[in-house]
């Protein structure tokens, strides 16, 4: 005998062999039928079309392939800068909600309000139109020395590091050495009560290696800082002004919700927990941090995986803004070579494969932060 | 009082009068008045606790008893009167508010044990980030007073894996541990099964044989006559009547007290 679930199981599995069986059957079928067949071959064929940014590098004439991949890397760099941006945003105004200020709460619900209510393509509208309005690069606005917003972009300075691998080693090598060092110092301490001698005097000599590399970094390093050139700027770290408006878009709208989850993961810890915190002395921010937070984050993971799902499809509306990301690149290339299916493909498995990645991230740290122990 | 009894608990005399300050007052209530919007919960409520003394708070459900102890830790707030703590008057000056939740301790009736700590971290919590007390020594009180409510076993448990009586001892220590002058409880014994209210009545009467300024909001009236030095008696958010439990039980001066007693007991 085979129990219930097995063989559910097993029927479930052989129902959806079946079903992708006769659907690959039917569109090889109908592939052949109108003489069409799938060759991923034009991937190696050279473009004739350039990228307006990109975080390798490209020109007109390189494959395909190529041109995906910077399409690919300039999603992902977009869909990282708004998920980070989104996240900080939403985190503040979820907290401003609950520290119990009216003022703060009525700011709180309104930005919340505001961005839930408003459709996501007007968002990125106003924000492509309002990069539109930045002023030319002879005129532009220098927020801070170095720091240059015009219609050219946001011109950043960038550190050039020239001490090269042996810098990074060092690095990872004195900050694991640390680490061992202060856990270590931990046990000690809470087995005397204080640090033994021994890891003073280790600690003393981690603080001493941060010092030096430090000062190893700041003699290395130089600061490429951009420079006005005849009609724009040269050197620095710089992103377009397209990509300023789908990040600030993005990361605003994703905001409201993320808020809005932060805000109700809180409001869900009962009532008493709080009560008891207060009565213990523990001030609300205290409050907030030890107690209420370290139990609402369980709550706030899987709703804030589906907001970070959402925000990377959402790249893909780049497309109206004419930043050069994934589909935006892979829609011109389908337009020049005709390969739809194979584009379209390759779109399906690298969106799909994304979304995986996010999922299993934060299932992992659901897992960390699995918070009621039983 | 023939019908009453103290079933739970074992030790039958009442408990040993400790020194009751004459002149140290632990808490003031002057002509206090709060309201929930247009229904008024507290209708000039005066009273005053000596230190070193333990007083019960009954009256039918709705009348005001657990507004009015929270007011004491400013878990609520009233909107007309005083109230004086320790020497400091609670107003909406966070700083004073904070100071005086330091010094007064809570028991609730639902416990209100942090689920996502163990036992001891539970303990240690407030003493190590509102006392600054080193985590080690914080450990070592916590342990002492875990000890007290007779469940050091339990220190690296969580809340979920103790019985409702384990867990209330628990959040008995856990106010403990920060040296409070005074202790208030509101209901403690409520949400219990009958087994373990025993538990939880002894470790308050060990308190008070300490000599624990209480305020206790209790059903448990065995308890009240054998600790209590004053009976509070409320009804419809005033204080109707105060006095000694054995003029309290045996010679009420209002019907409503009576009326009250006639339910309770029987
Ligand atoms: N947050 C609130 N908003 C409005 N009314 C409230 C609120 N809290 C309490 N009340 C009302 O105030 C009155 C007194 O409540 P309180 O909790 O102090 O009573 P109690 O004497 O402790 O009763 P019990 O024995 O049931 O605990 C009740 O009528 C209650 O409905
Ligand atoms: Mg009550």
């Amino acid at each position: 005998m085979i129990s219930r679930t097995r063989l559910h199981g097993l029927v479930f599995v052989a129902t959806a062999t079946a079903i992708v069986m006769w659907l690959s059957f039917n569109f090889s079928a109908n592939l052949a039928a109108r003489g069409m067949t799938i060759d991923f071959g034009f991937l190696s064929a050279p473009t004739s079309f350039p990228i307006g940014e990109s975080l390798i590098a490209y020109s007109s004439g390189d494959t395909y392939l190529r041109a995906l991949t910077a399409g690919l890397l300039n999603t992902i760099h977009l869909a990282l800068s708004s998920i980070v941006l989104a996240t900080v945003f939403g985190i503040a105004v979820g907290l401003a909600a609950r520290i119990g200020h009216p003022l703060l709460t009525s700011a709180a619900k309104t930005y919340v309000e505001f961005t839930r209510n408003v459709p996501l393509l007007l968002i990125l509208v106003v924000c492509a139109t309002a990069v539109r309005g930045l002023p030319a690069p002879r005129q532009a606005w220098i927020l801070f020395d170095g720091v240059i917003l015009s219609s050219r972009g946001l011109y950043l300075p960038m550190p050039v590091f020239s001490g090269g691998w042996a810098l990074g080693i060092a690095a990872v090598i004195l900050a694991s050495t640390t680490s061992v060092v202060w856990k270590w110092s931990l046990r000690g301490r809470s087995r005397l009560g204080s640090f033994p001698f021994a890891s003073r005097i280790s600690l003393t000599f981690c603080v001493a290696g941060f010092a030096s590399l430090v000062v190893w970094i700041c003699l290395t390093t130089s600061m490429d800082w951009p420079r006005l050139t005849a009609f724009n700027f040269r050197g620095g770290w710089s992103v377009t002004p397209e990509y300023l408006a789908m990040m600030f878009g993005l990361g605003f709208y994703t905001s409201g919700f993320i808020a809005e989850i932060v805000r109700g993961s809180l409001a869900a810890i009962p009532k008493g927990q709080s009560e008891a915190a207060a009565s213990l002395g523990l001030s609300t921010l205290l409050s907030l941090w030890l107690v209420q937070a370290p139990q609402a984050i369980r709550l706030t993971l899987p709703p804030l995986a589906n907001q970070y799902l959402n925000l990377i499809k959402n790249t893909t509306l780049a497309v109206l803004i004419g930043f050069p990301d994934l589909v935006s690149v892979g829609n011109t290339a389908l337009n020049q070579t005709g390969r739809a299916i194979e584009t379209v493909s390759i779109y399906l498995l690298i969106y799909l494969s994304l979304s995986l990645i996010t999922s299993m991230i934060i299932r992992r740290l659901e897992r960390r932060a699995q918070v009621v122990k039983l | 009082m023939s019908g009453m009894t103290l079933n739970s608990i074992n030790r039958k005399g009442p408990v040993k009068a400790t020194a009751i300050s004459a002149t140290d007052v632990a808490v003031e209530i002057t002509r206090v008045n709060k309201w929930y919007g247009e229904f008024q919960v507290l209708s000039d409520v005066n009273l005053r606790v000596m230190r070193g003394e333990r007083i019960v708070v009954a009256g039918p459900s709705g009348s005001g008893k657990s507004t009015m102890i929270r007011c004491m830790n400013r878990l609520e707030e009233h909107q007309e009167g005083r109230i004086v703590v320790d020497g400091i008057e609670l107003t909406s000056d966070l700083k004073r508010i904070d100071e005086v939740r330091r010094d007064i301790g809570m028991v609730f009736q639902q416990f209100n044990l942090f689920p996502h700590l163990t036992i001891l971290e539970n303990c240690t919590l407030a003493p190590i980030w509102v006392r600054k007390i080193p985590k080690k020594q914080a450990e070592e009180r916590a342990m002492h007073f875990l000890a007290r409510v007779k469940i050091p076993e339990q220190a690296h448990k969580y809340p979920s894996q103790l019985s409702g009586g384990q867990q209330q001892r628990v959040a008995i220590a856990r106010s403990l541990c920060m040296n409070p002058r005074i202790m208030l409880f509101d209901e403690p014994t409520s949400a219990l099964d009958p087994e373990m209210v025993k538990e939880v009545l002894e470790t308050m009467v060990t308190l008070a044989e300490d000599g624990m300024t209480m305020i206790c909001v209790t059903h448990e009236m065995g308890f009240a006559r054998q600790v209590a030095n004053r009976i509070v008696f409320m009804d419809g958010g005033r204080i109707v009547e105060q006095n000694t439990p054995a003029e309290f039980f045996d010679n009420p001066q209002h019907e409503r007290t009576r009326m009250f007693l006639s339910q309770i007991l029987n």
